[in-house]
């Protein structure tokens, strides 16, 4: 049995240990850079968009955001909502139910892109052919069409995510492709705007 | 306690109309009902003697010679006792409904909901409503797991029919100053999806409408359909992503309860080591992403680095960092020569860093400010909604863990193991025992339901779980053969055995397997089909007792006298804001309840 006592680590210790991190700019855990082109300067916002995985995916995406992996050193970051994304991360096979929430957050895209995490993702894995999930070719011609890049893998590890990420262009992001013709027109149809729905005086 | 029989005895008043088959397991009883309202009784009479419900499972026998659907409940009682209870729907006028137990057993009622959607059987006494798995995009009345369909016609059914209206959200009036809340199914995180409807007043939530299913991938039908009793482990590990090896353990136990086959005990030892490396990595995954719901960032990113190490480990044993394809019907194999030593020295040190970080979160002022009592189940919600696993013990229910009730592989063998697993909990002299010298004691009495008392059991047993694997260890050690049965040269030789003994099955046996996962026990039903075929798999994941659970733990309710802290507020409350901590303490699978 192991009888060492617990000690429990002072928080000023890891603070002047991160402090310090960040003064002689090496940091604590992370790993180096898993391909080059990942060190080129970039901006990818990631939407995550469950579409039934088993949760191994999320386990692995979320794992790109520890220390280890880090992934905002290479300008990419996951975002809450869809209409501030770059791009869509999908995962899981694509159930039935979940079509319509789907379709729902490719729309508000500023430009429908999908990346296609996992096995699943790509061809249904292992349900593929299941009365529930419309893998493969039977999906939607939208979200079939939107997919820019498949990364293999039950689940993919974090760094073959990684690595295929950086297969990305790095201007993918930016007005230049949300907005063709920058800055957009500003059109407030008065029905939708927030006035209308305030009692008259 | 009494046994089933003398509640057969007290409860039945047609002893005849109750057929007990032999035993297949010295603990296991099987009993055949021809009339429901005995085994309703039945079932009252084994909830007073704290009798827990695993699972129900409907089988549609029509084509066989029962000519019937069947209903079965199994429960399983403290005294490491499993019940079968077995009812075929038989009468003519009311061929699709059977007995409900619901008013016994509420943590049914998921069941009994996805039920009436795969099957179309539904209780007797109560109208159902479909829309638990299969939501609008589905016909209705398509009752995908008769036996007599199959995936194309499935497919052809819902591509010619228009899909139904989207179930409109309930128009029913709220108080003035009370509002909706819709949220999900997509959620602003990498998380599952689901949707939740807060009904809230102010900041304050009143109530709460979960909707899931959305996740639903016909794995049930998957399993009769495209896979074999040998090759099922694949979808069965797929279940859940996270409690990837618990699911898979539990699916060979059932194929192996089917076949009647002995383990080596090396298996047994490296399957146990396993599911404990599991619950380490999702104990401290859990524990991390609490610290970062409270905005405790710095010891969420350094615990994040435990997991990882964790996850790196089990890479190293089996390649594959989620514990997959390693667990197979018949055996278990490695990867290459473990080294147990590394294994022994990265558990000690990730558990022991680990416990101070985690004593450090807990005893900080703001987190203990945000954590005790939000998001309170007491014991007696605990008890009669039927919460299980982690949450069950949070909330006082200490032992409430298969491990000790209903024992399974090494643990069943092991009596030290089931020593440390019940020292987890310590009463204050067990803690002068030798197997329970813990870094991190907890008492029954930290154990009051809220957030602060499942990440206690969360830390606590990930100690407990690093004191079995370095028992398991020693215990390899020992044993000078403990890699050559898991070698991978073994996986042929393991698998034609299991095909062997499965040839002499008959169609239509099952096999029932069981497993303390980390989230709470897993149960797997599996019944054989003509050939290596599967005729029906229950799968039951702990979500589906715990969602329910949640919710109460959620939702106003009214203090009704606490036996650790009588004098608590009037009303147990929390705010929209604690959602996402409580939603994070429970982390409960959307996955494995959607099926």
């Amino acid at each position: 049995m192991d009888k060492a006592p617990v000690k429990k680590p002072s928080l000023i210790w890891l603070l002047v240990r991160r402090l310090l991190g960040v003064i002689v700019r090496k940091p604590l855990y992370s790993i180096p850079p898993p391909d080059a082109r990942l060190d080129q300067p970039r901006s990818v916002f990631i939407r995550h968009l469950d579409c039934g995985s088993c949760n191994g995916c999320e386990l692995e995406l979320n794992a790109l955001s520890n220390p280890i992996y880090d992934i905002e050193r290479f300008g990419i970051r996951f975002e809450a909502s869809p209409r501030h994304a770059d791009v869509l991360a999908m995962t899981g096979p694509f159930t039935r139910n979940l079509t319509e929430a789907a379709r729902l957050t490719l729309e508000a895209m500023p430009e429908p892109l999908i990346i296609a995490i996992g096995d699943c993702a790509m061809n249904g894995g292992v349900f593929r052919n299941s009365y529930a999930v419309t893998a493969g070719d039977a999906r939607p011609d939208e979200i079939r069409q939107a997919i820019i890049l498949e990364v293999p893998g039950c689940p993919p590890a974090p760094v073959d995510i990684l690595k295929k990420l950086a297969e990305l262009p790095p201007d993918l992001s930016g007005a230049a492709v949300a907005f063709p013709s920058y800055p957009p027109p500003l059109v407030i149809e008065r029905s939708m705007s927030w006035r209308s729905t305030m009692p008259s005086r | 306690m009494a046994s089933i029989h003398s509640g057969i005895r007290e409860t039945c008043r047609a002893p005849n109309a109750v057929t007990e088959l032999p035993r297949r397991a010295p603990n296991e009883t099987h009993f055949v009902f021809e009339n429901g309202e005995d085994l309703v009784r039945l079932c009252q009479w084994a909830k007073q003697e704290s009798y827990h419900l695993c699972t129900l499972v409907v089988t549609d026998e029509r084509q066989l010679e029962d000519n019937a659907f069947k209903v079965w409940y199994v429960l399983h009682s403290a005294q490491q006792e499993l019940v079968i209870l077995e009812y075929a729907l038989q009468d003519s006028r009311q061929p699709f409904s059977f007995p409900s137990i619901q008013a016994t057993f509420p943590c049914v009622e998921l069941l009994e909901r996805e039920v009436f959607d795969l099957f179309g059987v539904s209780p007797l006494d109560r109208m159902m409503t479909g829309g638990a798995v299969l939501h609008a995009p589905y016909p209705d009345e398509l009752h995908p797991l008769w036996a007599n369909k199959s995936q194309a016609a499935l497919k052809a059914r819902i591509n010619s029919q228009a899909a139904r209206q989207p179930d409109a959200p309930g128009r029913e009036h709220l108080p003035a100053g009370m509002f909706y809340l819709p949220v999900g199914p997509i959620h602003a995180g990498v998380i599952e999806a689901g949707h939740f409807r807060f009904h809230v007043a102010g900041e304050v939530i009143e109530d709460l409408d979960l909707v899931l299913g959305y996740k639903h991938k016909g794995i049930e039908k998957l399993f009769e359909t495209r896979y074999t009793l040998d090759t099922g482990w694949e979808l069965a590990e797929r279940v859940s992503g996270d409690s990837s090896f618990a699911h898979s353990m539990a699916y060979c136990q059932a194929v192996e309860s089917l076949a009647s086959i002995e383990l080596p005990e090396t298996v047994h030892l490296w399957r146990a080591l396993f599911l404990e490396l599991e619950r380490i990595y999702n104990h401290i995954t859990d524990v991390s992403a609490l610290a970062q719901d409270m905005a405790f960032d710095l010891a969420a990113s350094d615990i994040a680095v435990l997991r990882e190490r964790i996850v790196r480990l089990n890479a190293d044993l089996t390649g594959h960092r989620l514990l997959r394809k390693v667990n197979f019907p018949g055996g278990v194999v490695l990867n290459s020569v473990p080294n147990l030593d590394a294994i022994k020295s990265t558990v000690t040190e990730v558990t022991r860093t680990f416990l101070g970080l985690g004593k450090m979160v807990m005893d900080l002022a703001a987190c203990r400010n945000r954590m005790i009592t939000t998001g309170k189940l007491t014991k007696c919600e605990a008890e009669k909604f039927g919460a299980t696993g982690l949450v069950a013990r949070a909330s006082g229910l200490c032992d409430h863990d298969l491990r000790l009730k209903l024992p399974f592989g090494a643990y069943a063998s092991m009596e030290e193991l089931r020593r440390l697993v019940s020292a987890t909990v310590a009463i204050p002299e067990a803690l002068q025992k030798p197997w329970a010298n813990r870094g991190m004691p907890v008492f029954d009495g930290d154990l009051i339901g809220d957030v602060l008392a499942r990440f206690v059991i969360r830390v606590a047993e990930v100690e407990t779980s690093a004191n079995i694997i370095r028992l398991l260890l020693d215990r390899m050690r020992s044993s000078p053969s403990f890699y050559a049965e898991v070698s991978p040269q073994r996986r042929p030789a393991y698998e034609r055995r299991m095909v062997e003994s499965l040839r002499h099955v008959q169609n239509y046996e099952f096999g029932l397997g069981y497993v303390e996962g980390w989230r709470g026990d897993i149960f797997y039903w599996v019944m054989k089909g003509p050939g290596d075929t599967i005729f029906r798999c229950k799968v039951r994941d702990p979500s589906v007792f715990n969602w329910p659970a949640m919710r109460l733990a959620i939702v106003r309710k009214r203090n009704e006298g606490d036996a650790y802290d009588p004098s608590g507020p009037p009303c147990w409350e929390n705010i929209l804001a604690d959602f996402p901590l409580i939603n994070k303490s429970f982390n409960l699978s959307y996955a494995g309840n959607d099926g």
